[in-house]
């Protein structure tokens, strides 16, 4: 009974526990992403992958729904305290739980195929694509957890670069004669890889944009 | 570094703080018998209505909105003979039921959202509807057998010893000097006696406010950073360790206002369930009787001792009657979710609840209780 009483005392401060959780949720949206990706790129079945997928998406609801929990409890005990911080994780965890939402529907594109897909034409077109994505999960993880205001302007540069592509992919499959099937799973990859990049963007451009501009990065880089 | 030399500031800062308070109680004692005998007498003759005593016990805790000042002041009034254990006892439980009206007004704070509403009036009036079934039960009982001021009476012969022995408190010891000192200046610079003990009476109350608020302040700015972890640990886990830490917040921060009403913004946000704010609310119930117990030490009077136990076993019995019985645990978490219900339905009976229950209804049962 001792030893449960003082397993209630111990705890980590909420910023350290609610950054830890946070990194979980980029951590897991990460792992999800890249084996969804492998998929795609050997296009067969890995075994048990839709299983992983849809459990890995439900922990990072769990983390979310915690994070927000604990945002809360944090707010009602010290309002005054970390406000800025709270606000920013309230906005950060619904990127980090859609970059989990869009690797799971990734997934879903997967199963939408006719047939196991062309390795050879899906490289063509996006041309090591998900590599630089998973670049730019490294570079916002690491902007965010240590608040590197470089790192998060150079993270917000990168996906510049290679945001443009895949409406450039867009935009060659709607000019091409790919069979139907094939050009609508492609096109459904590009817009989500965009997606992810957006919110991959939006998670590390919180470490330098105001709290009122966030997930308004684009807006902010055209006034720049 | 500057980290502990502020803890270090804000523990001796409380220190200070809590003999203020003691000083007040003793202050407040020494003022009470400087009006003599007659005063005393015409206050027992006001209070000997259990019933008024318990509707005072109501509106004086709702005006100050803290149980904690108002038994701390009926514990000064019975140690300087200005009341009697048995005519404090229920104003005692009136207290318990008045302090309930902090977290209903702070559930007001969500009127806007109707689901929210309910969520915060549920988790605030089961803390009131647990202390009136308390109060219910307990108030009868103690006037056809005095069992708590028997009890208490009982408890309290561990400090005046035996056979005969006075009660010596070292509280009492500590704060006489202090006291004396007030005592001397205040008569030396009134003129009059009476006017002196007037102005010891109402600057004891000042210090006693002052001393309580600021106690509970700085205390909670030094426990908030733990207390959220174990809020965290202990949200929906074990009702019993829910109750310790109620419990143990309440004696650290000295307010069961302060406990209950951290608890509404989180039943409001549905974090926390009625069921699980419950236990959490009936540990700061029993934790905020220390504050009448430390308060009875400084007036080194056994009878001040009596009545600041028989606060605590009220509380304690009330506990041990209703919640390890699921059947009569559920009678408050239904009544406060109905309650719920209804005030978000129609969100004036809210109003006309707290206006009623805390204010109205008690200010007028005085009137009626004086005139026949």
């Amino acid at each position: 009974m001792f030893k449960n009483l003082l397993s209630f005392w111990k705890g980590k401060d909420f910023l350290v526990q609610v950054l830890e959780d946070f990194k979980i949720m980029l951590d897991d949206s990460e792992t999800m992403f890249q084996a969804v990706c492998a998929q795609l790129l050997v296009g067969t079945e890995k075994g048990g992958l839709k299983e992983k997928i849809y459990e890995i998406d439900k922990q990072v609801n769990n983390l979310q729904k915690e994070i927000r929990k604990r945002i809360v409890e944090h707010l009602t005990l010290q309002p005054t305290v970390n406000v800025n911080a709270c606000l920013i994780l309230m906005s950060v965890v619904k990127d980090a739980e859609r970059l989990g939402d869009y690797s799971k529907n990734l997934y879903e594109v997967t199963e939408l195929l006719a047939e196991p897909i062309d390795c050879a034409l899906f490289s063509e077109y996006f041309d090591e694509l998900d590599k630089k994505i998973l670049a730019l999960f490294q570079q916002t993880k690491k902007a965010f957890i240590e608040a590197d205001e470089d790192l998060a302007r150079s993270a917000w540069e990168y996906e510049k670069t290679i945001a443009k592509g895949c409406d450039q992919i867009v935009e060659r499959l709607a000019k091409s004669n790919l069979p139907v099937n094939q050009a609508v799973c492609f096109t459904l990859v590009a817009r989500h890889f965009k997606r992810i990049m957006a919110h991959l963007v939006n998670i590390a451009t919180s470490v330098v944009l105001p709290l009122s501009d966030l997930d308004y990065f684009d807006e902010r880089r055209n006034e720049d | 570094m500057k980290k502990k030399l502020e803890i270090v500031y804000k523990i001796l800062t409380v220190a200070a703080l809590l003999y203020l308070f003691l000083v007040s109680i003793s202050l407040m004692g020494a003022a009470f018998k400087g009006f003599g005998k007659g005063f005393a007498e015409n206050l027992i003759r006001t209070t000997s209505n259990p019933f008024i005593g318990l509707f005072i016990g109501i509106l004086a805790t709702s005006l100050v909105q803290s149980s904690s000042t108002t038994t701390s002041v009926v514990v000064g009034i019975v140690g300087a003979g200005g009341l009697t254990v048995g005519n404090a006892i229920p104003i005692i439980m009136g207290a318990n039921i008045g302090t309930t009206v902090t977290n209903t007004l702070v559930s007001l704070g969500h009127v806007s959202r109707r689901d929210e509403f309910r969520r915060a009036i549920s988790a605030a009036t089961v803390h009131d509807f647990f202390n009136l079934i308390c109060v219910s039960i307990l108030f009868p009982i103690e006037l056809a057998t005095g069992y708590l001021e028997k009890t208490a009476t009982y408890m309290s012969t561990i400090f005046s010893g035996v056979g005969g022995i006075k009660f010596v408190s070292p509280i009492k010891l500590a704060v006489t000097p202090a006291v004396g000192l007030i005592q001397k200046v205040v008569i030396l610079l009134s003129g009059s006696k009476l006017a002196a003990y007037i102005i010891m009476a109402a600057l004891s109350l000042v210090i006693l406010f002052f001393a309580l608020y600021f106690i509970v302040k700085v205390m909670k700015s030094l426990v908030v950073n733990r207390a959220e972890i174990v809020l965290n640990n202990v949200i929906s886990k074990s009702p019993i360790l829910g109750l310790f830490a109620g419990l143990a917040f309440t004696i650290i921060v000295q307010s069961s206002s302060i406990t209950t009403s951290l608890l509404i913004p989180l039943a409001a946000a549905g974090i926390l369930t009625v069921e699980a704010v419950f236990p959490i609310t009936i540990g700061a119930n029993i934790g905020t009787t220390t504050t009448a117990i430390l308060a009875s030490f400084a007036t080194g009077n056994i009878s001040a001792i009596i009545i600041a136990f028989a606060h605590f076993l009220f509380n304690l019995t009330g506990t041990v009657c209703i919640y390890p019985i699921k059947f009569f645990r559920t009678v408050p978490i239904s009544l406060a979710k109905a309650f719920g219900d209804l005030a978000a339905t129609k969100r004036r009976y809210a109003f006309i609840y707290v206006l009623c229950a805390f204010f109205l209804i008690p200010t007028l049962l005085i009137i009626i209780s004086k005139l026949f």
